[in-house]
């Protein structure tokens, strides 16, 4: 249908509304952007007026790569571990908002508390309790990392290392548990904006299809499978792309705490800007390739 | 009329123990809540714990069987933090910095969000896509040049031709507020995207209905799409709200010298507490900054227990996913 004058007249107010976005993009975004590359290209020294940029080619680059261990060092220490944590988080909170998504007492409780992380944490929060660290490290023993000063671990994990071992379960699977188990603070924490994405789109589920399924003797597990997993797989996309993202560029990552150190505390910024920019082309390139491989089994899913 | 009363054996719970399912249900229940208290717990304990410090007194930290509960408690620590660490000019000014940004940011998104959900224009998936991209950038990486940018304000060098320089923005709270407005603030991406998903979701029929009445698009934002956002409105907000009651990024970037609560926390590990030598300073440092922490925090918490009724069922209610 050839739009009249009329309606591309009206869609084109659209500008209007976006226009705040634009002049942003164009005139703070924009310059900002492009002198975080040159800057990743150059060296900056205090000149007496200012800062002086003088342009050092890859210089930069060539450091962080392959002269100082650092940065690569410090990406797979922290970053790698990233990736089978998006899928736990997933996975947890989808299971997570399933139960919450149930008739019970106290789910409106529940939910809040398991919304709350998301309000509260990050920032100063993480702040405080990384100094409390060096002051908890006198007391634990290896227990579940709470990101509490003084008392011990919740749950010591080097007990249930010894439990497991005298109930002969070998020790790969052991150490997968107890990472687990260590992680499980994090996890739970990082799920919160997750859980509530997930039961948005369980509630846009009429529950007329559970009683018809019901109806024919399915049974939980088959329903789970065949007709909630399928219907809420469009979110579950949505949240792996949202859990990389936050993952990636939060805070509490240890890259980027280190991007931070360099770049702004030893301010050294050029190098920091470099180190910036190879972790976003990765994590653009990891983001990447989750969309056109998950993209790719959704739209396949569709046709069915 | 329905007959509400059943006869015991009619109900469902009688027909499930004499199916069978009776107690399957019942371990499955049982497991649910018992898998839901324990992950609450886990969550709640560093806070229920930071309360607790906020009471302990130096006797406290060094007695080893005190866990949770103090034997001497004391509010010295509490006054430390208010006192020396200037709590509650902190607190007004973190307070009015949220609202106000909690506001803007809503405001811009909303807008924002509603044009790039409800027009279809030439390029507004070229937009949405920028919009993508503001969020998958790492703020780091633009931290310095951000930081640069603000200290000289200038645009593409006008400024600097006609005056000889360009603004000076540091140490005021004009970046933030120019970010915010423009919907370049922290996830402001994902408050536009959430604001998209929802007006995209609303009925063509309505639109069409308001013109038939003869509203201008300007009016139809204002009295019919508005209102109907109110529940996602109040979300963003909340967001806003907690994130920069919660921030240091931007904070210590931008304005380092403004007492906001942020630094409260961050002064908190040095303060001086009352009868405590100061030698023994140093061991108190923990305590002060879960103090400090708690005190933080619980405005927050309070605040969020108070929205969070309307907040929560405005997500479900809101189609993010429709």
């Amino acid at each position: 249908m050839k739009k009249g004058k009329l309606m591309t007249k009206q869609e084109n107010a659209g500008w209007i509304f976006v226009a705040p976005f634009l002049l942003g993009f164009l005139l703070i975004y924009l310059p900002v952007f492009i002198d975080s590359i040159v800057y990743s290209f150059s060296n900056i020294v205090q000149g007496d007026e200012g800062f002086i940029l003088e342009n050092v080619g890859w210089a930069n680059y060539d450091y962080i790569l392959f002269s100082s261990s650092e940065f690569v060092q410090e990406l797979v220490n922290s970053v790698l571990p990233l990736i089978p944590n998006v899928l736990m988080i997933v996975i947890f909170s989808l299971f997570i908002a399933v139960m919450l998504n149930q008739k019970m007492r106290c789910r409106g409780i529940y939910r809040v508390v398991f919304f709350m992380p998301v309000i509260l944490a990050v920032g100063i929060i993480a702040e405080a309790e990384a100094g409390n660290r060096i002051v908890s490290s006198m007391w634990e023993t290896g227990g579940i990392d709470t990101g509490v000063a003084g008392g011990s671990g919740l749950i010591n994990s080097l007990d249930i290392q010894q439990y497991l071992s005298y109930v002969n379960i070998s020790p790969e699977f052991t150490s997968t548990i107890t990472s687990a188990v260590n992680n499980i603070y994090g996890i739970i924490n990082s799920s919160g904006v997750q859980i509530l994405i997930f039961l948005a789109g369980l509630q846009s589920i009429s529950p007329s299809v559970y009683e018809a399924a019901y109806v024919e003797g399915a049974s939980g597990w088959e329903v789970f499978w065949k007709i909630t997993f399928p219907m809420i797989s469009p979110i579950m996309y949505l949240n792996v792309i949202y859990t990389i993202i936050d993952g990636f560029t939060n805070g509490n990552n240890g890259l980027i705490t280190l991007i931070g150190d360099v770049g702004i505390k030893q301010a050294k910024y050029g190098i920091g800007s470099a180190m910036a920019w190879v972790y976003t082309i990765i994590t653009v390139i990891l983001l990447a390739l989750v969309m056109l491989i998950l993209g790719r089994m959704q739209r396949t899913e569709r046709r069915h | 009329m329905e007959e509400t009363k059943k006869r015991f054996w009619e109900q469902k719970k009688f027909l499930k123990y004499r199916q069978g399912t009776f107690y399957k249900n019942l371990v499955a229940t049982i497991f649910k809540y018992v898998l839901l208290t324990g992950l609450s717990f886990i969550i709640l304990y560093p806070f229920i714990y930071k309360l607790s410090s906020a009471f302990m007194s130096k006797a406290d930290l060094a007695d080893k069987t005190v866990n949770l509960i103090p034997r001497s408690p004391t509010l010295a620590n509490i006054l430390a933090v208010i006192g020396e660490g200037r709590y509650f000019e902190a607190l007004f000014n973190t307070l009015l910095l949220s609202l106000v940004m909690g506001v803007l940011q809503m405001i811009a998104c909303l807008i924002i969000g509603y044009g790039l959900g409800k027009f279809n224009f030439k390029g507004s998936k070229l937009v949405f896509a920028l919009v993508i991209f503001t969020m998958v950038i790492p703020a780091v990486t633009l931290e310095t040049p951000y930081f640069m940018f603000f200290r000289d304000f200038d645009i593409y060098g006008i400024f600097n031709l006609i005056f000889g320089k360009g603004i000076p923005m540091l140490d005021t709270y004009s970046p933030i507020v120019m970010l915010s407005l423009t919907g370049l603030g922290f996830k402001n991406g994902l408050y536009i995207f959430l604001f998209r998903q929802y007006f995209s979701g609303v009925p063509k029929e309505l639109t069409e209905a308001a013109q038939v009445d003869g509203c201008g698009i300007i009016k139809t934002f204002f009295r019919i799409m508005m209102p109907q956002a109110r529940a996602m409105m109040l979300t963003v907000f909340l967001f806003g709200f907690a994130w920069q009651w919660t921030d240091s990024y931007y904070s210590t970037t931008f304005f380092p010298n403004q007492n906001l609560l942020s630094t409260v926390i961050g002064n908190a590990p040095t303060l001086s507490v009352e009868g405590v030598a100061t030698e023994a300073q140093t061991l108190m440092s923990g305590t002060l900054s879960n103090t400090a922490a708690i005190m933080v925090v619980l405005p927050l918490m309070l605040i969020y227990f108070i929205a969070q009724k309307r907040f929560v069922e405005g997500i479900e209610s809101s189609g993010i996913v429709g």
